[in-house]
Order: C-alpha cells, then sequence, then structure tokens
C-alpha cells in the first residue's frame, strides 16, 4: 500500500517519542503529511533502542522505531537551548499541528504554553497527549500503555473465565491513543478549513483507552453487572470461541450470530435445532460438542469448510503467519522500504486503500538527525548560522 | 443561541454521514464521526438494526429501544427505518446518499453489490461522496466476502494469538477490540478524505480492513516476524520485554506495574521495603530482570498481600513506578481523574432510563463533544425524508406500500 497524498501540504511537527505520539504521526504521515520528527540527540527516544533490531548497533538499528516513524523527516533539536527554542519557534510558526506527548508541565517549562504557541501561528492545530490529563488528580502521574490497560478498564475484562485480569499482548492503549489523537487532529483540521482557526487538542490517553470498554459502563448501571473476565463467551451469542485443531497452537475461530446460523452448524455437531435461549442454557454442552469435533481437523481446511456454509470460521493467526499470507499478500498490506541501515525491509500497513487518491511511494524512518540541515535551511538559517546552532549545542 | 455556536465550534458541524453500518466497526466509527459533530443518519430496516434484539437488556427486559449495545453504539444518530431491498426504497436510499457527504457501510463486495446500489452512478451523480467501507477482510483479495465480527478480526489479525496462556487458548481481549480500532482507523482516514475533498481534490473510496486494523497495532510483534521471521508467544499476560510488566493481585483488588527501567523496578521492591532485592544486581539489565521474572514477582505478590490497590497506585505513583489501577466499570465511574474531566456521560433515554456511559477522549478548546442518546427506531423518518425533498403525500405513498416506517 503507498503512501496517500490526502494531507497533502500539512506541516505536523511531531515532537512526540516512545509510542502513542509517534504511532499518530505514522498515520499522519501514511495519509500524505509532512510530518518531521523532533528528537534530542542526548537522551534518545527510547524506541531507538527497542527490537527487533535489523544492524548490530547504533541509534538506527530498531526496526519498531523504523516501522513507527517511516514516511517521516527527522531533525534533532535542544530544547534547553535557546537556539533550539529559536528552531522550535520558527518550526511552530511553518506548521499545521503541533503534536506532542510529554507530561503536562514540559512543554510551558521550556517556553511554549499554549497561550505563546497561538500567539506564534493562531492557525496552529495543537495536539497535547498526557497519560492522565494536563489537569486533574492524577496529572503529574506515570502512564505507559500497559498501565494503561488496567486504568482504563479494558484489563478487568480480559481473561479466563473465574480468573484475574490479564494484559493484553500488545501495549494496545499506546496505539489507541495514537490513533485517537489522530482523528481528532484532522478533525481540527477540518474545522479550520471552515474557519481559519486553529485548536487546542487534549487526549488523555486514559480516557482514550477508557472510551474503548463499549458496554461495560452502560451495563453496570443497567443491569447492576459488571463486564468481568469470561473467556472467549459472548454476553449473547452462542456458541462463541477457539477451538483446538490438529497441529501446534493451531485454533479456529467459530462464532453463531443467529439461529440459521445454528441450524447449518448442529448437524456437524450431532446437535439438533435449538433457540438463542436453548443454545445459552447448553453453552458448556455446544463448546465441548465443538472441541471434540475440531481436534482432529486441519484448521485451516476445517475453517473453510465451516465458512463455504455460510457459519463465521477463522483461523487464529500469528503475526509471523500474516506476514506470509495470500490474502494480504494479494492486498499489498506488507510492502519492502529501503532503509540506509536496515536495508531493504517489509513493513506493515496502513489498514486502508484509498481509491481515486493520489499516493507516493513510502520513505524510511529518518537516521538520528538524518534531516536537520535541510529543515533549518528551509527554515531560512544560512549556514553559517546552522554551523553556530551546532557549536553551542542547540543541534544535539 | 449558544447552542448554534458552539454547534458550529464542533470539528465536524455540518458533514452528513448516511450510516448502513451493522456491525459494531461500523456502528463505532458512527459513533465517533457523530461525536465530533457530524450530522449522522441511521438506515435501518424496518424492524430495526440487527443489534437492537441482542442482549443484554436494559433491567434485562428485552426490548428493541433497551439493547445496550445498540443504545452505546449506535448513541448521537438519526433513525430511519427503510426497506432497501425493494426499488422505491433504493430511490429513497439514492436520494439520501445524494444529500451526504460521507456514505458508511461494512458491507461485503458481493453484499453491497447485492444491495442494488448503483455504486458508480452514485459516484458520477456525487463525485465529492466519500463512501467509505468497513469490512472484515477489506474490498479485494481472496477472502474479501468473508463475514465476521470482533472475533474474527482479531483472530484473524494476530492480536489473540498474542493474548492469553501459551499453554491454553488464546484470548480475545474483552469488549470488541477489533471492532473498536478498526473503527478508529476508518475514521481518521474517512475524516482525512474529506478534509482533502474541502481543498478541492476528488473524493475518495475508502476500503478499510479489520484483519488489518488489528494486525496494525501488535506493538512490535509485525515487526518481529518481518525482520527475524518469528512469532511472538502469548506471555499469559507479562509484557515481552518490560519488567515488571504485568497484573498483580493485592488485597483488595489488581494492580497493573509496567517498569521500563532499572531504577523503576527497584522502587518497587523499595516500595513494599524488600531493600535487599531492590539493591540485587539482577534488577541492573532489562534482560536479566526478565529471566528471573517468576522469583521476583513471587516476592512482589507476597508483599502486595497485605496493601490495597488504592494505596498501592498513589505510594508507587510516589516513587515514580509507573502503576496502574485495575479498574471494573463500577470503579471507573468513581475515578477521581475520570471525574474531574466529567469524562463519564450521564444519559437519559425515554425507554432505557438514566444510566452512565464513557464519554468522549477528546478536549477541543476545553471542551468535551457532546452526543445525544440513541434514537427510537424510524423516529427521524419524516424529518430526514423531507429534507431529502420527499414531501407528505410522497412520504404516506412508501408508508402504505410499507417501504418506510
Amino acid at each position: 500500500v503507498r503512501r496517500a497524498r490526502l494531507l497533502d501540504g500539512v506541516d505536523v511537527v511531531d515532537v512526540s517519542t516512545a509510542f502513542a505520539g509517534p504511532y499518530a504521526g505514522k498515520l499522519l504521515a501514511d495519509l500524505g503529511a509532512r510530518v518531521i520528527h523532533v528528537e534530542t540527540g542526548d537522551r534518545l527516544d527510547i524506541m531507538r533502542g527497542y527490537p527487533p533490531f535489523g544492524a548490530p548497533e547504533g541509534p538506527d538499528r530498531s526496526g519498531s522505531f523504523a516501522s513507527i516513524n517511516r514516511n517521516k523527516l527527522g531533525i534533532t533539536l535542544n530544547l534547553k537551548t535557546a537556539g533550539g527554542r529559536d528552531v522550535m519557534a520558527r518550526l511552530v510558526c511553518r506548521a499545521d499541528v503541533l503534536l506532542e506527548n510529554y507530561t503536562p508541565r514540559v512543554l510551558p517549562s521550556l517556553g511554549f504554553p499554549w497561550e505563546h504557541l497561538a500567539r506564534l501561528n493562531p492557525r496552529l492545530v495543537y495536539c497535547t497527549m498526557p497519560g492522565f490529563g494536563s489537569s486533574g488528580p492524577h496529572r503529574d502521574y506515570r502512564s505507559y500503555g500497559p498501565t494503561l490497560e488496567g486504568q482504563s478498564g479494558l484489563a478487568f475484562m480480559t481473561g479466563y473465565e473465574g480468573e484475574p485480569p490479564l494484559r493484553m499482548g500488545c501495549s494496545y492503549p499506546d496505539m489507541v491513543g495514537g490513533v485517537t489523537a489522530a482523528f481528532a487532529i484532522v478533525a481540527a483540521l477540518r474545522r479550520r478549513a471552515r474557519t481559519g482557526r486553529g485548536a487546542l487538542i487534549e487526549v488523555p490517553q486514559q480516557q482514550a483507552a477508557a472510551a474503548l470498554t463499549g458496554i461495560a459502563v452502560v451495563q453496570w448501571t443497567l443491569t447492576g453487572r459488571e463486564s468481568g473476565r469470561a473467556g472467549n463467551a459472548h454476553p449473547w451469542f452462542v456458541p462463541h470461541g477457539v477451538y483446538r485443531c490438529a497441529g501446534d497452537d493451531h485454533w479456529v475461530a467459530v462464532v453463531v450470530r443467529d439461529d440459521a446460523a445454528w441450524t447449518r452448524l448442529a448437524p456437524l455437531l450431532g446437535l439438533g435445532p435449538m433457540t438463542h435461549a436453548a443454545r445459552c442454557a447448553r453453552r458448556d454442552e455446544i463448546d465441548a460438542a465443538l472441541g471434540r469435533f475440531a481436534a482432529a481437523e486441519d484448521r485451516d481446511a476445517l475453517a473453510r469448510r465451516l465458512q463455504a456454509l455460510g457459519i463465521e470460521a477463522y483461523p487464529v493467526r500469528t503475526a509471523l503467519e500474516l506476514a506470509r499470507d495470500a490474502h494480504l499478500a494479494a492486498r499489498r498490506f506488507i510492502e519492502p522500504i529501503d532503509h540506509p541501515t536496515l536495508g531493504p525491509r517489509a513493513y506493515a500497513g496502513p489498514p486502508w486503500r484509498l481509491a481515486g487518491i493520489d499516493t507516493a511511494p513510502h520513505t524510511p524512518a529518518p537516521r538520528l538527525g538524518e534531516h536537520t540541515e535541510g529543515v533549518l535551511a528551509a527554515l531560512g538559517y544560512t549556514p553559517a548560522e546552522i554551523a553556530q546552532l551546532r557549536t553551542e549545542g542547540a543541534l544535539r | 443561541v449558544d447552542r448554534a455556536v458552539s454547534d458550529l465550534e464542533r470539528p465536524l458541524a455540518g458533514l452528513r454521514v448516511l450510516d448502513l453500518t451493522r456491525e459494531l466497526r461500523g456502528a463505532y466509527c458512527g459513533r465517533l464521526l457523530a461525536e465530533f459533530g457530524a450530522d449522522v443518519v441511521l438506515v435501518e430496516p424496518l424492524d430495526g438494526n440487527p443489534w437492537r434484539a441482542v442482549g443484554p437488556f436494559a433491567d434485562d427486559t428485552p426490548h428493541p429501544e433497551r439493547s445496550l449495545f445498540f443504545l452505546h453504539y449506535y448513541a448521537g444518530r438519526k433513525s430511519v427505518a427503510l426497506d432497501v431491498g425493494c426499488a422505491e426504497g433504493r430511490a429513497v436510499l439514492e436520494a439520501l446518499a445524494r444529500g451526504s457527504d460521507v456514505l458508511l457501510h461494512d458491507l461485503t463486495p458481493a453484499r453491497a453489490t447485492a444491495l442494488g446500489l448503483d455504486w458508480a452512478a452514485l459516484a458520477a451523480a456525487h463525485p465529492r461522496l466519500v463512501i467509505a467501507a468497513v469490512t472484515a477482510f477489506g474490498e479485494t483479495g481472496p477472502e474479501r466476502e468473508l463475514p465476521g465480527g470482533d472475533l474474527i478480526a482479531t483472530a484473524a489479525g494476530g492480536l489473540m494469538a498474542l493474548t492469553g496462556d501459551p499453554a491454553r487458548a488464546p484470548l480475545r481481549p474483552g469488549g470488541d477490540q477489533g471492532e473498536h480500532i478498526t473503527a478508529l482507523h476508518a475514521a481518521l482516514a474517512i475524516v482525512a478524505a474529506v478534509v482533502d475533498g474541502d481543498a478541492g481534490a476528488p473524493a475518495a473510496r475508502v476500503d478499510i480492513s479489520a484483519q488489518e486494523a488489528v494486525a496494525s497495532v501488535l506493538e512490535n510483534a509485525m515487526e518481529f516476524a518481518l525482520f527475524e521471521d518469528r512469532a511472538v508467544a502469548r506471555q499469559n499476560g507479562r509484557h515481552p520485554i518490560s519488567w515488571p510488566g504485568r497484573v498483580f493481585p493485592c488485597r483488595d483488588g489488581f494492580v497493573v506495574i509496567s517498569c521500563g527501567s532499572a531504577p523503576q523496578a527497584r522502587a518497587c521492591f523499595t516500595l513494599v521495603g524488600d531493600q535487599a532485592t531492590a539493591a540485587d544486581p539482577v534488577l541492573d539489565d532489562r534482560d536479566v530482570r526478565r529471566a528471573h521474572a517468576d522469583q521476583l514477582e513471587a516476592r512482589l505478590i507476597a508483599r502486595f498481600a497485605d496493601w490495597d490497590a488504592e494505596a498501592l497506585f498513589h505510594a508507587g505513583q510516589g516513587l515514580g513506578i509507573p502503576i496502574g489501577l485495575v479498574h471494573s466499570a463500577r470503579s471507573l465511574t468513581e475515578d477521581p481523574q475520570l471525574a474531574s474531566y466529567g469524562f463519564i456521560r450521564s444519559v437519559t433515554h425515554p425507554e432505557a432510563g438514566s444510566y452512565l456511559d464513557v464519554g468522549s477522549p477528546f478536549r477541543v478548546d476545553g471542551r468535551q463533544p457532546a452526543l445525544g442518546p440513541a434514537p427510537a427506531l424510524a423516529a427521524h423518518t419524516a424529518e430526514v425524508l423531507t429534507a431529502a425533498g420527499l414531501d407528505a403525500d410522497a412520504r404516506e405513498c412508501l408508508r402504505r406500500q410499507g417501504v418506510i416506517q
């Protein structure tokens, strides 16, 4: 999938680090925005040290960093120096979007409170994504994606029946915060197109994840029941689960959402017609029958057989299988990008296809400070001024 | 007057969305657009959107206006009841589409064709219409016709294989996350297409795959597959890299800790008064810490048994430990940080009564977007059809033919 040019001409200054903020920047870059990732060499973005690695050493070896920062330009800037802050001010003056995920006090302490940013550029869409919020009793508390799984209510709902809560297999709130912020930013750009005014957008990451608890809060207030751990069982649909097949850790997911689908599945299990209420009452029996039915079967063949009967079924795939998947290959979900340090490597995403939209090839993630000189030159700095800033330590 | 001004301030004010969704991913996408001020019209079959028949129900009383799924996911819409299975109904649908900026659906290509909408003619007549399909597997590729909701999306997208105990069944994360993450990416792409349309560019056909949206948020599991040809195994809730990085039981509940550095890991032991472990060099290196996870975690679990979650949370944060409470729905509604933002939203619904729901995670210029309740079936048929140019006589005729309700 090539890079879309929907956001052609949108300039984004991305001073975020780690996962959530850079994921927002990645999505905007994939949509065609010109995203400048501002880093500091004094304290490397932790993603530059995050596995997997595609080179033995150095700040440009991380595949995770390369994936989440593709299509961006990268500069290094020390905002603790006057020269660094001058560059930042010039960047902000020309930007459409400023994206950051510092704790709430950081940017104001560096001389960039919102009021100042809005004075520099009244058309600026400024997006801040604090963990808990820029205000409130927990504003100075630390959060990472995994802790927000708990703090948002998501971990409480994930786990085996009757057992403690479990984290998911990824730091889901990080990506949730990123895509939520990117959505809010483009929505604010639409308002700006209408009104000419920028916006102050705040996306507290705890809230971005808590917004995804589905019906849990409604259910608590309207039925008095919590949405606790239930394995793969669904509060309504039966059967709804994964069933072990022949092979190493091979499972097939099967769902019946209506009586018609049950009528097609039941004969395979040696069971008869059942209403929804009957299926709920006999859930364990149905799960056991499905388990016996699937146990000796080839996972992929079984999924195809059930699909052909109009029953929702699919193999439980690993990421490694997705990397080799024929359907995703036909959709060109995974495509190579040539990176000067990492070489040609395959990268996944984004999850959209946009017919009728201009596209461009992806560009590799920036090496540390790769575009500092070019970006500063475009901001009007002369080579002598850039050399002076470098001497002062402003471009570290 | 204040209301009108604030409506104009909403980012998507004036955006007209025709919502034909039947899956939660499409439904949540419509909710996101409505939260930002879009005018979202839901077209339902005459007997109602299928989620109206899905429980649980308010007060456990089955009723089409009491489905918790419908109340949550279809909040903020207008409802039109229309039989799109007949020529007259399709003509009404096309009239509604002509007055829209976005047509949002979750039909597979064959089902979209079977609907009988002339998509090419629609696009030609309305070149700025963004047509967005939010499907399980996308609109192209050999598996494009496979149906599926959240379980299928999370199985197909690699998230279940990463979640749970490696010795037991892969787990679906709670609360339809495959549907939510697809809806968020869809809403982003749709609004980006609209912004581009504002600039005069031709509109897009937006094709979103739930499988791909899930595969896009696996942290770095795709990168391990693509860089090292390696599958990341399920870790039974442990973070694959950070340690400690898991849910811990304590006296009255659970906390979750995720330490990214040696000082943070040491602080966990300082917190519970285990100075010997806090000073142990085993904590110095990330990989060494994790290799000793079982014995180190056992020490923490033994001491946490004397702590209440709330006390652990505040004391841990005081030492700079990234620690979070494991909130239930009830404790979410009591969280002082969320309360300070007014995040939990109070909803009044004529049939279901008053209840709480999660609110919007956005503040635009300091304000939380508003969102109306889910509509009663067909509550806005007359209003919406009138706006589309169908007068009272035309509507009555359609009603007698059983095309609208």
